[in-house]
């Protein structure tokens, strides 16, 4: 890290602020990263930075304006935040745009392990030995796998402060280790070609030991080399098992719907939902930003409110929407801590640990389960109609018949309403891996339209 | 021009030319072949009216170097937001770390710097005007039609600076404007609701508002919602279906744009990896990259590594002609290099897109309609995903409508278009007469980097495709 003072340079726009009259949140960011990547046993991408910025955000009598800086160049701050102040002048005047009371954001910050602070004691030729295995590793399953794509390392450390006029002062460090792998594999004529990935991914280095990172390689290229000969099926209706990350991208979609934001737009399919009974019981999504050393863990929000364990839905019904002050004021809402953290713009929202509470057993009980179907592996989630929830997104995966994987599927659509879909699950398996901030295990929906010839 | 750059950047504490200069050639005594600088200032705002009030105004200023040693293909790369001499250094160093076998780098010829975009940058402007806009948008909305419920509309402007110096002597300069506008409508009848999207802007002055006023781009996306509100699901499985002029270009964007940007075939993960040569597509398709044409969002003086912009025919007459090439993949290909563009001065250069269309072709749009017994014509899209190796790509119909027995019949919602680029290339039947580019809207995303691109299209009928709808039949 580049050891800014960031606690004098917040004083000194705060008082700046204070000198014009004006109410401010200052959140600074500063992060390090190391990227590797290698192709065909060489380093093929080397990539070190060192970065800050700094975002602002004046308030005055009911308005609000931002500014941002990167690095930390601060010479011509004054003058700039005073051309910011003069925006402020063009602004209406909204109740909701405020800054977060002591009593709002609260006291303390939690220790959620999250930080490994031996991220400058990374060994680079260990690490590229570790890619170049990952690499072996995938080429060595068949003859079919081109050394096409990169084995890649992603690692970062950052550190987040957060003042106010209002006595916040709060800061939280978190890292981030990642080995990747997207596999290759070529039919024997050459004339298709399939790609797929695998990660393993951890806030501590220490918990990515060799036999962990030595199989990413081998699970990416049994994955693209499967999907070869994929074809397209007749369009019907169809049971349809959704993979732990297919399912993901759907609970995406509810937490998408549940943006304070789009909810006051109207702009969601969740928009007058609130208390209802929407699914089944089976269905409980949590959003919990409190789990020691997950990915998807922060103890503060954007605007440095204390995050929130919660049941977003419950058995089925729809628990609350998702908030920062703006949205929950304007909808005369309570606070959920779910501002996120923005250095040129206003907060938006985001999540903590966003996930679909498990059932039990796995993937495999799923399908044996659904007997024939479909399996999705691979969804693209971007034909949706955000305002009635209806979408048709394409995907590829696996025939199902008599509860075993079959033949490769590809350039199919599934298509549907997405409050249709949860309700119509049926059995959730226990095989979340929490991978992603949002995540989920796979699940079993009783039928959906399907479209191919 | 030049001399007001390099002392716009001195004043931010940038060391000489000639010091910088002499600093990129130290890290090439040993093993290195190549190395650069690249210096970015950037200033933007951004306006908002949402809930009947302007609620938001932004500004933001980013200043930083990116510096890249090259050994053979081997990229190492560091970059800081301060521009001082030890900084420089540094990521210099860190950079030079990049291990690997030493080639000879071809000296590039950077070419003729254009001057596609001489405006007087908005961003510098007081916020007066450009509130106005805003509002006129939203009052169109409002009074067009009682139906809308809700208005938002936003407004982004800058002005990106940027200076390459490299170890090959070149040091090349630009100043981009972009000015980017885009209203946002929910509309609701009884308990139904639809929303729509409808933007434009380029690397343009206010002036672009003469000639498409915040009035017509409102009135065009409450147009948008009202169809969707009558529209009837869309049917299932193949069909003929007509690409309509302009938006439809980010089909060919996607689905064969990317595969055609060399770092995929140099790494031979595209599925037209050493495909040069070959028919890929129907006779009618010529394929064209074009960076430099005046004002439009895509379009560059130079590009990221300090060459001048230009234009590729990929496919001529369904033949694959040429890739998209960046320094790297040039070298490796033995070809010119224009299309190396990063998203800025912390990301590395890579093969990208500026604006990317197809040729027009004979046919009416008439005809084209007239020859279609059941189908689909798709207007406007919303985006879409391809997967560069299998070539498979997906896309959302916003805007569409079924055809029947040669004429345009009912709207239809939640379609999505499902193919296989180089497959979707030979199925071309039809190109219509009139190239239409869609006006600066796009922005292209790959490997987490986002840069502003320009489509386009002429009416195209393909013999079929699968439509993702619920109606099978």
């Amino acid at each position: 890290m580049v050891n800014v003072n960031a606690q004098g340079i917040a004083e000194t726009i705060l008082n700046i602020a204070k000198k014009h009259r004006c109410g401010a949140q200052v959140t600074m960011s500063e992060r390090d990263s190391k990227d590797i990547a290698v192709r065909q046993g060489k380093i093929e991408r080397l990539l070190t930075s060192v970065a800050i910025s700094t975002g602002i955000r004046l308030f005055k009598g009911k308005k609000s304006a931002i500014i941002a800086f990167s690095g930390n160049d601060f010479q011509d701050m004054e003058p700039r935040i005073k051309t910011a102040v003069d925006t402020l002048d063009y602004l209406g005047e909204e109740d909701a745009k405020r800054l977060l009371t002591g009593a709002e954001f609260g006291a303390g910050v939690k220790e959620l392990q999250l930080d490994d602070n031996h991220f400058e004691d990374l060994k680079i030729p260990a690490i590229v030995d570790a890619l170049k295995n990952i690499e072996a590793g995938g080429l060595a399953v068949d003859n079919k796998l081109i050394p096409s794509e990169m084995a890649e390392f992603s690692a970062s450390r950052a550190r987040v402060h957060l003042f106010s006029t209002e006595g916040l002062a709060k800061s939280f460090s978190r890292s981030y280790y990642s080995f990747s792998y997207n596999a290759v594999a070529e039919s024997q004529d050459k004339r298709q070609k399939e790609v797929d990935s695998w990660y393993e991914n951890k806030r501590f280095f220490k918990e990515l030991p060799a036999e962990l990172v030595g199989n990413i390689g081998k699970k990416a290229a049994e994955m693209a080399l499967k999907r070869l000969g994929g074809k397209k099926i007749r369009s019907g209706e169809k049971p349809v098992v959704f993979s732990s990350r297919t399912a993901a991208a759907l609970l995406k979609l509810l937490f998408d719907a549940m943006n304070g934001e789009d909810v006051l737009l109207r702009n969601s399919f969740l928009v007058d939902k609130l208390g209802k009974k929407l699914f089944p019981d089976k269905i409980t999504v949590m959003d919990d930003p409190f789990m020691s050393g997950y990915i998807g863990s922060y103890p503060f929000d954007g605007e440095g409110m204390n995050g929130m364990t919660k049941a977003a839905i419950e058995k089925g019904k729809l628990m609350t929407y998702l908030h920062n002050s703006y949205s929950a004021g304007k909808l005369n809402m309570a606070l959920t801590g779910n501002a996120s953290r923005e250095i040129s713009a206003a907060p938006g929202v985001t999540c903590g640990n966003f996930y679909l509470q498990p059932g039990r057993g796995t993937m495999t009980d799923l399908l044996l389960e659904m007997k024939k179907g479909l399996l999705v592996e691979d969804l693209f989630t971007s034909g949706m109609n955000d305002v009635t929830g209806n979408f048709s997104f394409g995907c590829s995966g696996f025939l199902v018949e008599k509860g075993k994987i079959g033949a490769p599927v590809k350039e199919i659509t599934v298509a549907g309403n997405i409050l249709e879909l949860f309700k119509n699950v049926l059995e959730i398996a226990d095989d979340n891996e929490y991978k992603t901030s949002i995540s989920s295990p796979s699940f079993l929906v009783s039928q959906l339209a399907v479209a191919g010839t | 021009m030049k001399d007001n750059v390099l002392d716009m950047f001195y004043k931010k504490g940038l060391p000489p030319l000639e010091q910088l200069q002499r600093m990129m050639a130290e890290p090439l005594k040993s093993a290195g072949d190549f190395s650069e600088i690249y210096i970015e200032d950037l200033v933007s705002r951004s306006y908002r009216l949402s809930e009947r009030i302007i609620s938001d105004i932004s500004s933001t200023y980013v200043t930083g170097a990116g510096i890249r040693v090259l050994r053979g293909n081997n990229t190492g790369y560091s970059y800081t937001e301060d521009l001082s001499r030890e900084s420089i250094l540094k990521c210099l160093g860190d950079a030079a770390e990049i291990a690997g076998s030493a080639k000879t780098f071809k000296v590039h010829n950077p070419g003729k710097k254009h001057n596609l975009y001489d405006i007087a940058a908005s961003v510098y402007d007081p916020p007066d005007a450009k509130i106005e806009l805003l509002k006129r948008a939203e009052a169109s909305a409002f009074s067009i039609c009682p139906l809308v419920e809700k208005v938002e509309a936003h407004l982004l402007e800058n002005n990106k600076i940027t200076l390459v110096i490299n170890s090959l002597g070149v040091v090349a300069w630009d100043i981009r404007p972009m000015l980017t506008f885009g209203v946002t409508v929910i509309l609701k009848k009884g308990a139904a609701r639809e929303g729509a999207y409808e933007g434009g802007g380029g690397r343009v002055s206010l002036d672009w508002f003469k000639k498409r006023t915040p009035e017509q781009i409102a009135v065009k996306a409450v147009h948008q919602a009202l169809v969707l509100l009558d529209a009837k699901p869309a049917p299932a499985g193949e069909m003929e279906v007509i690409l309509g002029a302009g938006d439809s270009g980010i089909l060919l964007h996607e689905s064969i744009g990317h595969p055609l940007e060399a770092d995929f075939n140099y790494r031979g993960s595209s599925a037209f990896s050493g495909r040069i040569g070959e028919k890929v597509a129907a006779d009618q398709c010529t394929i064209v990259d074009q960076g430099d044409l005046p004002n439009e969002r895509g379009s560059l003086n130079i590009d990221d590594e300090g060459n001048a912009s230009g234009r590729s025919v990929l496919i001529e007459n369904g033949i694959l002609k040429t890739y998209m090439y960046d320094l790297i993949t040039a070298n490796h290909f033995q070809q010119p290099s224009f299309n190396g563009r990063r998203e800025s001065f912390r990301e590395i250069p890579m093969p990208r897109m500026t604006n990317t269309f197809m040729m027009a072709g004979k046919y009416s749009e008439e005809e084209i309609i007239k020859s279609v017994k059941k189908g689909v014509y798709a207007k406007s899209f919303s985006g879409g995903q391809v997967d560069i190796t299998s070539g498979d790509f997906v896309f959302s119909i916003t805007e569409g409508y079924l055809v029947e027995n040669g004429k345009i019949s009912c709207p239809i919602k939640g379609a999505t278009l499902i193919g296989n680029g180089p497959q979707i290339l030979k199925r071309v039947q039809m190109v219509g007469n009139t190239l239409v580019i869609s006006e600066g809207k796009w922005t292209c995303g790959k490997e987490g980097q986002s840069v502003a691109v320009g489509v386009g299209l002429p009416t195209v009928k393909l013999s079929h495709i699968t439509v993702g709808g619920t109606q099978n039949g």
